[in-house]
């Protein structure tokens, strides 16, 4: 053999501090020396500076999360080479570190907005609202992107020849891929989740508040996680709806067509069966009916009370802190319901309270008014001398709050939820692409996507075109039972939704999680991992040229 | 030659192989009806023009492709069996490899889709990497390689988990001549530890060099098979080496050949060496003088866990794989 020739020494190594780590560094340096020099204030107040810091934390997060990653699944299988890997690619053809850097970009550009004029608790429902926005969005398009390209640009370059004819079984390699994938995001979602607490909890939060009522609605309203347990109509709706469908059915049986045309449920496919055709109709009718109902026992006319029932509120009682009722008015501020006062009348502890109310407000009862079995009733009452009706929304009208948990444990949950989603959207990647090309692969996991994100929308148009009465031709029937199929198929995915939730202030509980994960996690992603598996395993991996 | 069916270590019987369009016509058909048989210890070449079925042969063989008919068996196994592939090294026409990765993570992770445990795997991916020269390269990414380098990162791989079958599509492509050398002489040493080696070359020199038996394709159907003295040998004439001979020497023996049976000689010549010697005897020389190089060095023999003289950790590695 050829004898040794000395060699240089390799300049190519990669170099010992990330650009991820470094980049940002430089940029805080940078900041600092401007807020220093051209300021002269206090760096620890410069909010350049704290937004700066952030990123250069999240990047330091990103960096070491990456590196136990890969040391973690440095150590197992054929399994984890895979996700190793995949992981690698990620990082080192800068895929990953781009989609950081549009979110950093994004959640500072949101972070640094304030304006003098609105109210802090506004900014920072802004920022979470947005920051869950694009944070999902971003994180779906890298996750499409990414799991469509790897398994078809592996083919593409023949790359899969070299590694198909090692002893890794075809599942085994697409498990590898499905695992890299969900690491990946694992990480990407724990520096976004990092970032928006920050930022939120750190930066928004401590703004100076612009009124009396800014500090107090951050801190109990948006930076927590209360459920709110809405009003029962005593007496019981549905047994007002009963009643009065009785009624209707012996002494107006024409009107309850009339009702029943106004309902919108789904059709069950009745025709032809008069049963269920009158089934069906009576159904309509009641549904029509409890709306009505529902809506004239939240209006409460001059000089008229209603009584309303809050139960499950155990926890309160024993707690012996108030009990603080919201209450959202259908009617705007400024014009009746603004000009007269509101009586409500709980139990004994209570006694009487007497405000103005605003659109939207809150008013506190006394925890000793709730009964052994936590059932707190109450009486509202409107005034006789008010100059119009009181009338709640029929949507989250009338609620009683109950604390369950922090922020963070709330906005924990919500990354979970989104982290389920995306393992399901990395398999759904994978099973496209282990029979299309990448173009098609990303346009078919993209349509799915969006239908699954858009189902609860998708369908409301679907019910409506078909109760529209119009038969329609055979194209507007087959994309109208196309569309409402794959959206009933896929409404699942857009029912888990806790962004609003978070916003809200209200909590996203781990009942909700568990069942996103069955449905998301386990069902749907485990269905599409088995048909992706059958697929690559039955594909042909090499091309030949012919 | 006809060998019972567990013998060959790969048999292939009526291999057929039609690719078809997206309307699932019939397009090309690439193999037709293709016996062949790898034996035990034996280099076989796989000569054909362009388009003649040697690619597809191979990929038909490791399972990459699926037969439209007939069969093939590796080991006795279908080619897509996960415990019959641990016995197989494979290196493609190009070298397919993740840009990404440098040269140790990549021969990490094959090593690892070999389940070979980590001791193991460490000291093949040094002598490796000692054996095809690219020690001082390790660290960088295997997209900055040159197309030869990466060509040798390529016969690493293939050789990470000493197997028993060897499949090389065109393994001196793209490298230098003291590379292609290497690899003529891996592969005759790998012969003579009883290992097969099935190469596909369009260089015919090389072929000849080193394959016990070639088959030759054209137009998906096998032309010829057999070994290479069966194929080439010209039974008609009789060519003798010797030092240097004077013309009365040879006057002596043309009348000599004349008297034996009217023979004449016909042609004599000095041989020359060849440029690839030559060249070679160069670079050993600047080697020798201490000339630095930034490419690959010249490889360090047969890696040690390749031949019968392996170091003790290695005799103790197939039990360890086996445990893993």
């Amino acid at each position: 053999m050829a004898s040794t020739a000395p060699e240089k020494k390799d300049s190519g190594a990669r170099p010992p501090i990330p650009l991820m780590v470094a980049l940002p560094a430089a940029a805080l340096l940078v900041t600092c020396l401007y807020e220093l020099l051209g300021r002269g204030a206090s760096l620890a107040e410069a909010t350049s500076i704290r937004v700066t810091g952030t990123l250069l934390l999240c990047c330091c997060i990103f960096t070491f999360l990456c590196r136990l990653a890969r040391l973690a699944l440095g150590r197992g299988g054929q399994v984890s080479a895979v996700a190793r890997t995949l992981v690698s690619e990620a990082t080192s053809t800068r895929i990953a570190p781009a989609f950081l850097f549009v979110l950093f970009s994004a959640l500072a550009a949101l972070a640094l907005f304030d304006s003098p004029e609105t109210p802090v608790r506004y900014l920072l429902q802004g920022f979470l609202s947005y920051s869950l926005v694009i944070t999902s969005v971003l994180a779906g398009i890298l996750t499409l992107l990414l799991s469509c390209r790897t398994l078809s640009i592996e083919l593409e370059d023949k790359l899969i020849e070299t590694i198909a004819v090692k002893p890794i079984g075809r599942g085994s390699y697409l498990a590898g891929k499905w695992m890299g994938l969900v690491i990946l995001n694992g990480i990407l979602l724990a520096v976004a989740l990092s970032a928006i607490y920050i930022f939120s909890v750190h930066h928004i939060a401590r703004l100076p508040p612009r009124d009396e009522r800014d500090s107090v609605v951050v801190r109990e309203e948006i930076l927590t996680a209360r459920e709110l347990v809405p009003a029962r109509i005593e007496p019981r709706l549905e047994t007002q709806v009963e009643r009065r469908l009785a009624r209707l059915q012996d002494k107006e049986p024409e009107s309850i067509e009339r009702l029943a045309r106004r309902g919108h449920l789904h059709s069950h496919g009745a025709e032809g069966h008069p049963e269920l055709a009158e089934k069906e109709r009576l159904a309509r009718a009641r549904e029509s009916l409890r709306k009505d109902l529902a809506r004239r026992a939240l209006s409460i006319s001059p000089g008229k009370s209603r009584n309303f029932s809050f139960a499950g509120l155990e926890s309160l009682r024993d707690s012996g802190s108030p009990v603080r009722v919201r209450y959202r008015l259908a009617s705007q501020p400024g014009r009746a319901a603004a000009t007269c006062g509101l009586t409500v009348t709980a139990g004994p502890a209570s006694g009487e309270l007497t405000f103005t109310p605003s659109s939207t407000g809150y008013f506190e009862l006394d925890p000793a008014d709730i009964d052994e079995s936590g059932l707190l009733q109450l009486s509202i009452s409107n005034p006789p001398d008010s100059t119009g009706a009181i009338i709640f929304s029929t949507r989250n009208g009338l609620e009683a709050l109950k604390t369950r948990g922090g922020f963070l444990g709330n906005l924990l949950r919500t990354m979970l939820a989104t982290w389920i989603k995306l393992c399901f959207l990395s398999i759904l990647g994978l099973l496209c692409s282990s029979f299309l090309g990448f173009p098609v692969a990303v346009l078919l996991c993209g349509l799915v996507l969006l239908v699954a994100s858009t189902s609860p929308f998708l369908l409301e148009a679907a019910e409506l075109g078909r109760s529209a009465d119009s038969p329609g031709g055979f194209f507007e029937t087959f994309a109208s039972t196309t569309t409402q199929t794959l959206a009933s198929v896929l409404s699942r995915y857009s029912e888990f939704d806790p962004a609003l939730l978070l916003i809200d202030g209200r909590t996203f509980s781990w009942g909700e999680l568990w069942r996103c994960l069955l449905w998301i996690g386990v069902l749907w992603t485990g269905l599409s991992g088995i048909l992706a598996a059958l697929i690559y395993k039955r594909r042909e991996l090499a091309r030949i040229q012919v | 030659m006809t060998l019972p069916p567990d013998t060959a270590f790969v048999k292939t019987a009526g291999l057929k192989k039609v690719f078809k369009d997206f309307w699932l016509r019939p397009k090309v058909v690439a193999l037709e009806g293709l016996d062949l048989e790898i034996l035990p210890g034996e280099v076989h070449g796989l000569l054909g023009s362009n388009g003649a079925g040697k690619s597809t042969t191979i990929k038909l063989i490791l399972g990459l492709l699926f037969p439209t008919s007939g069969e093939v068996t590796v080991f006795g196994k279908p080619p897509g069996d996960v415990e019959t592939k641990n016995r197989i090294g494979y290196l493609p026409e190009e070298s397919y490899l993740y840009g990404f990765l440098d040269a140790e993570e990549i021969l990490d992770y094959y090593g690892r889709l070999f389940n070979l445990p980590g001791p193991t795997r460490r000291s093949r991916i040094e002598e490796l990497l000692k054996m095809v020269g690219l020690q001082g390269m390790r660290n960088r990414p295997l997209a900055e390689y040159s197309k030869g380098m990466q060509r040798r990162i390529g016969i690493a791989q293939a050789l990470i988990n000493n197997p028993d079958l060897l499949i090389l599509d065109e393994p001196t492509t793209g490298l230098d001549p003291i590379g292609a050398r290497e690899v003529k002489d891996l592969i005759l040493r790998l012969r003579e530890e009883g290992k097969s080696v099935l190469l596909s070359s369009h260089r015919l020199a090389d072929v000849e060099d080193v394959c016990d038996r070639i088959t030759v394709l054209y137009g998906g159907c096998k032309q010829a098979e057999g070994t290479i003295d069966e194929l080439l040998s010209s039974p008609e004439s009789t060519v003798i080496e010797t030092d240097r001979l004077d013309d009365d020497t040879l006057a002596r023996i043309e009348a000599l050949l004349k008297e034996a049976g009217g023979l004449s000689i016909r042609k004599t010549e000095s041989p020359r060496q060849s440029l690839e010697n030559f060249f070679l005897g160069l670079v050993e020389k600047a080697g020798r003088e201490g000339a630095e190089t930034s490419g690959a060095t010249g490889g360090a023999g047969v890696a040690r866990f390749l031949t019968r003289e392996r170091p003790a950790e290695e005799k103790d590695a197939p039990a360890e794989e086996a445990a893993d």
